[in-house]
């Protein structure tokens, strides 16, 4: 083979991992988002695709083991290779052994608290406990909420929220859709001996799946941005070109297709709409269509054209300024999601079933598209996004970036160590692909530990214009050594890039922190990552050079005076908060 | 599938153990037959053949032919 074939043929490698994984991945669908999983059909699964090992260790008192051995499919599909670590059962929770996963799951069965303790009592002990286990490791902290019957439940729930709530990076699981789904099937109280738990076979599996898909998921891997959903049979019954606006059919699985999908928007996903149909037919389809809960305006990006759908996909992620890795793209027909993922190799894929209800469940089970809480950024991201066209438009009619801003009104506001940010901190640091350093992915405690310690700083900056507040769009985490001050992490949100605005927000960052008196040099840690061009390319404009491609981390120190010069722009309001 | 080639395959999918040599498996032959996955065959069961055991029969069912044994009566009632 001449090198030239063999660079091709090298070339093609991931598109046919990619091909060969989504193949598999299809399959899983059925045994996975099943109404009524089967554990035989679950444990026959195993991925063929790259997965990422993870330790996962459990404090319990009852026999959880059931439901964990179903676990493993679920989290393999979320691109996890689990290792359980299961503790023996403690009622005291002791946390003999811990420090050494990355999450700490504490599943109980409080029916054994429920006996001696009120739910006050009970509530203010977890916590207690809880802080004993955040003190001793970093890793991010799950609790299976109140198993108990309502409305009990509800009241000791309430109170672990406010007990958890000061906490770092404490989550707690809520089953409350688990038990309105099975009832008192959630619990088996007639085969305790046998089975060591009160959890019956249906209430281990459908927990196993909630915390493969949902919770892990959602503690262990980055989450996604975007679901892009198909026309044609996925979002209705019917081909729009031949049975027309009024002939499509929603059928009640595809009503509630339509409604997880508002769900997801609600959270703060984007929706994306991409059809090989005639932008009239579907600009009538939704302006007749008014028993449809979904509406045009809920999409924010659409590409409706009779070009491929990869091309249609990639006009959606620039519109939406993400990239394709971080979609779930939806769609009936199998063909044309291979042909999507020939080109975007990382593209994550639903394929749409002709029972939309199986379409809905494997919406409402597919990894990575929820979080614990919906913040006010999530809300932010979908507003920022609209306003984007016209901050375009009024760039296309400004002569230079100056009058830009001057016209935009930016307002800059930079905060240091502040405790109310460093939720979002973190956030920013686990989930930021394109514009980050150092890819260290520090959680809340490890942000809590560099705000409290005082040769460390979290800088974060707040980004509004009179268009929308974005909220905080860049973190940075600097730590002193001697004349020289260290940037161990430095993150800005893609939805701040393209305005011109980067180097200001990290000068402003740097200098407005204490740390900066008597320093000679900046350090900045970089390492390449699979997305992260657009910080590399920031780099070496601010350092003038061409930075080496290694997979290990460069320490590429600058100037000083070279971060002071880009910290003035006179057409951008900043403000420091105290 | 019949129903003896589907509780082997059942045996075999939770003991992660080839069994066609084994005429009748066990809890007495087999050392990973735990009382743990004992639990996972008794759920795989009742999935595959829509029945459910008691904790009694649990504790009983020690075999393959047990579980033939049992299904046999409980799908005659």
């Amino acid at each position: 083979m001449v090198g030239t074939d063999r660079d091709a043929a090298r070339a093609k490698q991931p598109v046919n991992h990619a091909l060969a994984a989504l193949s598999a991945r299809l399959e899983w669908q059925a045994p996975l988002f099943a109404a009524e999983p089967e554990r035989a059909a679950l444990l026959k699964l195993r991925a063929p695709w790259p997965l990422t090992p993870r330790r996962i260790r459990f404090h319990r008192n009852h026999a959880i083991e059931n439901a964990l051995s179903v676990l493993r499919p679920f989290l393999e599909y979320a691109g996890i290779e689990p290792e359980l670590l299961v503790g023996s059962y403690d009622d005291t929770l002791s946390f003999a052994v811990a420090g050494d996963a990355d999450v700490e799951v504490i599943w109980l069965d409080y029916a054994r608290f429920a006996e001696r303790l009120a739910p006050a009592a009970a509530a203010a002990w977890l916590g207690q406990r809880l802080e004993a286990l955040r003190a001793r490791t970093a890793a991010p902290l799950l609790l299976l909420d109140w198993d108990g019957d309502d409305p009990v439940r509800t009241e000791v729930n309430a109170r672990l929220r406010e007990v958890i709530e000061p906490l770092a990076g404490v989550r707690l699981a809520d089953r409350g859709e688990l038990f309105e789904q099975l009832g008192p099937d959630y619990f088996d109280l007639e085969r305790v001996s046998a089975t060591g738990t009160r959890m019956s076979r249906r209430g281990a599996i459908h927990t196993a799946r909630l915390l493969g898909t949902r919770w892990l998921a959602a503690l262990l891997q980055p989450r996604l941005k975007a679901v892009v959903i198909d026309l044609d049979n996925t979002l209705y019954a019917g081909v729009l070109g031949e049975d027309g606006a009024a002939g499509v059919v929603l059928t009640d699985g595809h009503r509630r297709l339509q409604r997880e999908l508002l769900d997801l928007r609600d959270s703060g996903l984007f929706l994306g709409l991409l059809s090989r149909n005639d932008a009239a037919d579907v600009r009538e389809l939704f302006a007749r269509r008014g028993d449809f809960p979904v509406r045009l305006d809920d999409f924010s990006a659409r590409s409706i054209s009779w070009e491929l759908k990869s091309q249609g996909l990639e006009r959606i992620a620039q519109a939406l300024r993400i990239d394709p890795a971080a979609m779930l793209f939806v769609d009936d027909n199998v063909g044309e999601l291979l042909e999507t993922v020939q080109t975007f190799p990382a593209l994550q894929c639903l394929h749409a079933d002709e029972d939309a209800h199986a379409t809905a469940e494997g919406l409402r089970h597919y990894p990575g598209l929820r979080s614990f809480a919906t913040t006010g950024e999530d809300s932010l991201r979908i507003a920022d996004l609209h306003a984007n066209e016209q901050r375009q438009r009024i760039a296309a009619t400004t002569s230079d970036f100056a009058a830009y801003h001057e016209q935009l009104r930016v307002v800059l506001t930079i905060g240091h160590d502040r405790p109310e940010a460093l939720t979002r901190a973190a956030d920013l640091s686990l989930k930021t692909n394109q514009f980050n350093l150092a890819l260290r992915r520090y959680g809340e405690p490890a942000m809590r530990a560099f705000a409290a310690d005082g040769q460390a700083c979290v800088s974060t900056a707040r980004l509004q214009d009179r268009l929308t507040d974005s909220g905080i769009i860049a973190v940075g985490v600097f730590e002193r050594r001697e004349r020289m001050l260290s940037v161990r992490e430095l993150c800005i949100s893609c939805r701040a890039l393209g305005r011109q605005l980067e180097d200001l927000v990290v000068a402003q960052m740097l200098i407005t922190g204490t740390h900066l008196a008597d320093v000679d040099e900046v350090v900045f840690a970089f390492r390449d990552g699979p997305r992260n061009e657009p910080a590399r390319e920031w780099l070496e404009r601010l350092t003038g050079r061409r930075l080496p491609r290694r997979g290990d981390e460069l320490e590429v120190a600058v100037p000083v005076e070279r971060v002071r010069e880009r910290s003035v722009n006179p057409h951008v309001k900043v403000e420091v908060l105290p | 599938m019949t129903e003896v080639t589907q509780l082997r395959t059942i045996l075999e999918t939770a003991l992660a153990v080839p069994l066609s040599r084994v005429e009748n498996p066990s809890r007495d032959q087999l050392e990973n037959w735990d009382s743990l996955t004992h639990i996972e065959i008794v759920f795989m069961v009742e999935e595959a053949f829509d029945v459910r055991f008691s904790e009694e029969e649990i504790a009983k069912l020690r075999s393959l032919e047990d579980f033939i044994g049992i299904l046999q009566v409980k799908h005659a009632t």
